[in-house]
């Protein structure tokens, strides 16, 4: 019952640790994909015109479904706060939130340079989270891995 | 009944103002000045004072909060709508030359709301030789558009089924009013000359339906397209056939035999009435 326990234990640790692991991915496929979501915007405005509530409401994207379908009902603040699933940085929050606050609110060529701006800044984000991910998953991982271990040891 | 799409751009207090009146023409807002309606021939002041706010939320609204979009429609005066409504700005001009380039600070919006039921009989358009060519005039806002719209839908429906290139530059001609358009391909938001060029060449058209004309490259393209056998209804503002022949474009259009009749409108006692004259028939 003891080593059933003590492996119970071992197991939740790595779990915790495999789970942070795939969070980091994760992001960065959010990340990618909000970059994605941006791109389109400023595409949609570069070529057609197209109004900003036109462009989320045709938007289709996996990742990015629920927290698009949010901008176009509560905008860009409120979506953050009714999308659970977010796993962006505080950073990339407040600036996804001033990208949005300012779409729609001048003529074409300020509305490319704001997207301009702003993927810029994202992307320089993704890179640098890009980066960092190999270690950041390998951290999780090991301290999980060694967490765990070190419970079991204890508990021994 | 002014539709739902429309009430949503404007404040709860020029919504409860309007409340009073069943039919509005036009609703002017006005920044510090009463707000006023145009009801028939009358304008209506009301003892509302519009905010700078109101005109701002209005604005925004009428662009889906989309100013890029409709940028160039603000510098050209107007900001197209739904369901065939159009929204004239005014405001101050930030000019390069003779170019405008930007407006600033918006202080006047003109709300012209779409006549959707139009009592125009069949006998009237029946009557109308667009074959032949025909231009509609009246001042403004006394149902050109309206009649255009008839025309369209008259000889777009069976026994006709004409096919017809609409020219809609202003989105105004053409909206979702659950009628059959089969036949019609609308070049909506075209500058004229262009569309009345790519229509004659590519939709092979019995009729093009242009509004409000009376532009150089107007005339040029509208002459090109006649002498290609395409028959033309058109609209243009003058109160009478004499002032209409005074404008330099229309008198050369006249000239050229491009349009076989005129119609006239005017208003007497609230009720529209509609004036045919041939070609020949026109004085000068």
């Amino acid at each position: 019952m003891k080593i059933l326990g003590l492996f119970f234990i071992f197991l939740s640790s790595l779990s915790v640790g495999a789970l942070l692991s795939h969070k980091t991915k994760f992001t960065l496929i959010q990340l990618r994909s909000v970059i994605e979501f941006m791109n389109h915007i400023k595409s949609q405005i570069e070529y057609f015109n197209t109004p900003v509530n036109d462009i989320y409401s045709q938007y289709d994207n996996e990742v990015l479904n629920e927290f698009v379908s949010n901008i176009s009902s509560y905008g860009w603040e409120e979506a953050f706060e009714k999308t659970p699933k977010m796993y962006l940085s505080s950073e990339a929050y407040e600036r996804l939130i001033k990208f949005g606050s300012y779409l729609g609110k001048s003529n074409k060529e300020e509305q490319l340079a704001h997207c301009n701006y702003y993927i810029e800044m994202m992307e320089d984000e993704y890179k640098k989270l890009e980066a960092e991910a190999p270690q950041k998953t390998k951290v999780s991982l090991a301290l999980g891995l060694g967490g765990g271990l070190m419970l079991v040891i204890l508990l021994i | 009944m002014v539709n739902k799409k429309i009430l949503s751009c404007l404040s709860p207090q020029i919504k409860e103002k309007m409340l009073r009146y069943p039919i509005i023409n036009e609703i002017r807002m006005r920044k510090n000045s009463p707000l006023c309606f145009t009801v028939g021939n009358n304008n209506i002041i009301t003892d509302h004072i519009v905010s700078e706010g109101e005109i701002k939320f209005s604005v925004n609204a009428f662009c889906k909060n989309s100013v890029h979009t409709y940028f160039d429609n603000i510098k050209n005066g107007y900001i197209p709508f739904d369901d065939g409504c159009r929204i004239g700005v005014c405001g101050k001009a930030v000019t390069e030359g003779n170019k405008i380039i930007n407006i600033s600070d918006i202080s006047s919006l003109n709300i012209r709301l779409p006549s959707e039921k139009s009592i125009i009989a069949d006998e009237l358009i029946k009557n109308l030789r667009v074959d032949s060519g025909l231009l509609v005039y009246s001042q403004p806002c006394y149902g050109k558009t309206t009649l255009l719209r008839k025309i369209i839908s008259f000889y777009s429906s069976p026994p006709y089924n004409k096919r017809i290139a609409v020219i809609d530059s202003r989105n105004e001609l053409i909206f979702g009013n659950g009628e059959t358009i089969s036949t019609v391909d609308v070049f909506s938001g075209y500058p004229k000359a262009v569309a009345i060029d790519i229509a004659v060449r590519v939709m092979s058209p019995e009729i093009i339906v242009c509004d409000e004309i009376g532009l150089n490259d107007d005339t040029n393209a509208l002459m090109e397209c006649r002498n290609c056998g395409v028959s033309l209804v058109c609209s243009a503002h003058a109160k009478s056939i004499q002032e209409l022949l005074k404008r330099k474009n229309i008198r050369y259009l006249h000239d050229m035999n491009v349009f076989g009749g005129y119609v006239g409108i005017s208003i007497k006692n609230r009720q529209r009435s509609y004036e045919y004259k041939k070609r020949e028939d026109v004085l000068i």
